[in-house]
Order: C-alpha cells, then structure tokens, then sequence
C-alpha cells in the first residue's frame, strides 16, 4: 500500500500539488490521468525524489518511500550519447531474477548493439523502459509510457504491466490518451489543477471520459467557434 | 535568407554567453584574443601564412561534412550556400581579419574564395557503431570512457602508439601521455541522465570515491606502460614520469569533481572547458604545478554539496 498524505508542492509560491489523502493499494495498476498541466509528472517527480516536497508524507509498506524502491521511467528519455543500447543497459544492476534480456530484446525489435543516438523515440522509451524492468523494485512508476511506441509495442507495454501487477508490484502509469489506460489499470485517477478529485474503479471507466473533459469541452466550443 | 543563419548563432552565442561567470568571460576573452594576436603573427610572413589559411579551410570543410543541420539549413533556406559561407566567413573573421594588416593581405580574399565551394559540399556521414569491444574491456560504469573513447579513438590510438613507440625519446612521451589526458578531460562533460547517476552511487561521498577510483584504475593502466618503458631509457627521468602521473591524476579528479560539482542531469557542461583546460595546462607549467592538486581539495567539497541536491539521503 502507498498512502499519500498532506503532501504539498509549490513552484515560485504557486501551489501546484495538493494530495490531502491517497491511498494505493498495493499489488495494483494505478492509472494517473489529467489534462495538459495537472501535476502528472510533478506528482511522479516528487515520489521520486527528483522534485522536493514542502511538507507531508508518502509511505509504502509502513515506511516513507524512497527513490531507491522506485524504478522511474521518465516522460522525455535522455541518454548518454555515444553509447550502445546494450551498454547502456550494462550500467544498471539486473536485480530481477527473472529478466531475460534476449527475450525482450526480440519482443520489443530493439538493435542493442546500436549506438543509442540512431534509435527512433519509440526504441528510446523502449531501452528506458528495458533498463528499469530489469532492476526488480516494489514500486513501478511510467509516466506517459505509449508514448512514440508502434502497435506491437504498445500492446507489449500492457501485457509487460499485466505481468508486473501479476508478480505482485504496485504500478503507477499517466498517458495524454485514455484509451491504454482504461485497458491495463485496476483504479485510475484524475488529477486536476493538482488536485487528486476522483478515483475510478474499472466499473465506472466510461465515465471517466465525461468527467475528465466537461469543462475543457465548453471552453474548446467556445474558442473555436471565434476562430473559425 | 542568409542572415537568418548568422542570428541563430548570434542568439545561440548570447545565450551560451550569460551562462559563464565573470571568471570565464574574462578567460574566454584572453582566449580569444591570443589566438587573434597568435594569427596575426603568422599573418606576417610566409609560408606561416598559408598555413592558417590552410588549417581555416580544413576547419570549415571538416564543420561541412559532419554539421546535423545540413539537410535543415539546404531544405528551408533561402540561398543556403550563402547563408553557410557567411556564417563560415563571420566565424572565422576574426582569424584572418588580421591578414589585412599584414604584407600578406591578399591571404584574406583567397581564403574567402577557397571558402565558398566548401559550402557545397553535401556528403554527410551517418553514425556508425565502431568498436563495440569498447563496451566489453571497460566496466559498465565508467560510460564515460567507454563513450569518450568511441569518439575520439583514431586520435587516441595514434597519439598513445606514438607515446609508447617513441618512448626512447627524452620527454616526448611524456608530453605526448598529456595531450592524451587532455583528451579524456573532455570526457567529463556531459552530465548524465538522474537514473544514472542514481545507479552509480546512493549518496554523493559513496559516488565521488567510485568515480575517482575507477578513473584513477583506467589512469594508471594506460599511462604506466608509457612511463615505465621511458623509465627503462632514461633512469634518471623516472621520478618525472611518476610525479606526472600524480598530477595527470589530480587534474583527471578536478575534471570529475568539477563536473558533479555543476551536475544537472542531461546537461552538457561547456562552460567548464576552459577551466579543465587550465587545469591541464599546469600540468607542464612549473609555476602552476600545485594548482590541480587545490583545485581537487576544494571542488570536492563543492561537488558532495552539489550532488545532495540529487542523492537525498535513504
């Protein structure tokens, strides 16, 4: 279980995340959703340690969660350039027992022996998500993960988080479109104006959709019916 | 249009500009002034002449062949060859500026003739995966090497093969072993991405002692066979070889310390360029020899500050 509590962030004295009470539980795919500016990547920032918080308290299993439980794979990826995927993946430790690197490498087609820098933005996402699937951590944390991947990725990405949640990790994943999320989460939460509001169980998902969108839809119809 | 070339440089050098200290500015500019004074010296007699002109047109044609932005610059320019020469031109202004107030100014037009059929030139060379074994005979974390190494390793190969082939004569290897660290000095100056940084060490003290250590291993693997061979012809100079290699290290453990020191993850550190270049420089100057070892002392303190800020205690 990850309890999220009295948790506040501000950037310039500007309040951008508010988490009075959240729990995960854990053992669970978590899905994080938000429009454009919500806090998604700041609420993931400061699980990882990587943004500060000013006050409050984030505890999985009874202890504060730290970064070393958390393997993070970040919205934009950047590499060390002139390095091979496979080289790449070398300076991680393998914790995960049960990682095969050859079957991964088959399943995702990435060309480890490539430098890194000839790789499209989906083979990028794709080494950065192989680097942290094979350190075995209890907390998974992907934010916006479909991004730039193909079909065949994308679908390999789902079953990757089924399998994930199988073994027993709690897994938070964002993502801009809502569609992968409705196939792969157990709950998912909506974020906004860095506020938690609402927790959706797989029951409720289609209205997700009207929720997220009500007050952006007004806007949208009134913007564009000046513009065009 | 071909002014548009010239300002993105001009806004990408004003930028890079406001980022460097006073220190800096004030480096850079002696700098950039010695390598005019330098130029206009050679300016004034010949064949010195034609070969700045020479190394200028060398600059440019090498700047061509490898530029990202080739396919950009011929696809959405108007008039790009013109829009490269003059961007060719401006940069090198202020190196053959100077030929004019010389006997032989003439240098100035032919060099700016030469110039423009470089602009020409359209092969491009695609990245190639070389020496993968790089990545087999090198630990893992010491990515800097590994990517250094890749790309600088015709350079490196020659220089140390020289080193170690010409170890019967009086310093030269030495000072060929220099120009080598000085090229691995650059390896230090790209910060790595948070996760690895993060997988390297879990608190900062722990991440400065494994890179130290690791770099100071890689160190004395290269540059002891060089400095024991030189030894073997000349005795009496083996004391030398160890005493560079002492400092080569201090210098190498400043470059470290001064990256983490300015770490932000994924950032290319440029600014601290002309520092390491100093730095290195002591090495052969006598009368700053002490200076990498305080530069270690007191950057290392900087650096454990700094890296706080992104190992947080567990």
């Amino acid at each position: 279980m990850l309890a999220i509590k009295d948790l506040q962030v501000s950037f310039s004295g500007r309040a951008v995340l508010q988490v009075t009470d959240l729990k995960l539980a854990g053992g669970k795919v978590h899905g994080i959703i938000g429009l454009n500016g919500a806090g998604k990547s700041t609420f993931f920032n400061v699980l990882s340690e990587v943004v500060n918080a000013e006050k409050g308290e984030i505890i999985h299993d009874g202890k504060p969660l730290k970064y070393p439980d958390i393997a993070y794979l970040e919205t934009s990826n950047f590499f060390y350039a002139s390095l091979t995927g496979r080289e790449y993946l070398n300076i991680f430790p393998k914790t995960n027992p049960d990682f095969k690197l050859h079957v991964f490498r088959d399943i995702l087609q990435l060309p480890l022996d490539q430098l890194i820098e000839t790789y499209s933005t989906g083979m990028k996402k794709k080494l950065a998500l192989l680097a942290i699937l094979q350190q075995n951590k209890p907390v998974y944390m992907l934010d916006e993960p479909f991004n730039g991947l193909d079909l065949e990725s994308n679908r390999a990405l789902e079953m990757i988080m089924d399998l994930l949640r199988k073994k027993g990790k709690t897994v938070l994943v964002s993502a801009h479109i809502l569609e992968p999320l409705l196939h792969t989460c157990d709950q998912i939460h909506l974020l906004q104006n860095g506020r938690f509001i609402q927790t959706f169980e797989e029951a409720a998902f289609p209205e997700i959709r009207e929720k997220l969108f009500a007050q952006l839809n007004q806007d949208l119809q009134n913007k564009l019916g000046q513009a065009f | 249009m071909p002014p548009n070339l010239l300002r993105v440089r001009f806004l990408q050098f004003r930028r890079e500009w406001r980022t460097l200290g006073l220190l800096h500015k004030g480096l850079f500019c002696l700098l950039f002034l010695t390598l005019t004074a330098i130029s206009y010296s050679n300016f004034q007699e010949q064949p010195n002449c034609w070969f700045l002109v020479g190394g200028l047109w060398m600059a440019a044609v090498f700047t061509q062949l490898f530029r990202p932005d080739k396919s950009f610059v011929l696809l959405h320019l108007a008039k790009p060859h013109q829009a490269i020469f003059l961007e060719y031109a401006v940069i090198s202004l202020p190196f053959i500026l100077p030929a004019l107030f010389s006997p032989n100014w003439f240098c100035l037009f032919i060099f700016l003739a030469g110039l423009f059929p470089i602009t020409f030139l359209r092969t491009s060379f695609q990245i190639q995966t070389r020496f993968v074994f790089l990545g087999k005979i090198l630990p893992p974390t010491a990515f800097e090497w590994i990517a250094g190494f890749r790309k600088n390793f015709p350079l490196l190969v020659v220089v140390y093969a020289l080193a170690l082939a010409l170890s019967w004569v009086k310093m030269l290897p030495l000072l060929l072993l220099w120009l080598f660290c000085g090229i691995i000095l650059g390896f230090y100056q790209f910060s790595e991405p948070l996760l690895l940084l993060r997988t390297c060490g879990q608190n900062p003290a722990t991440l400065l002692k494994k890179k130290l250590l690791e770099m100071g291993e890689l160190l004395l693997f290269i540059c002891l066979p060089v400095i024991f061979l030189h030894a073997v012809f000349h005795p009496w100079l083996g004391l030398a070889g160890l005493a560079f290699l002492m400092l080569q290290f201090c210098v190498l453990a400043f470059a470290i310390l001064l990256k983490y020191s300015t770490y932000e993850p994924n950032k290319t550190l440029n600014s601290n360029l002309l520092l390491l270049t100093f730095a290195q420089m002591s090495v052969v100057l006598p009368f700053f020899i002490l200076l990498p070892i305080a530069l270690v002392f007191r950057q290392y303190r900087k650096a454990k500050q700094n890296l706080t800020l992104y190992l947080p205690p567990c």
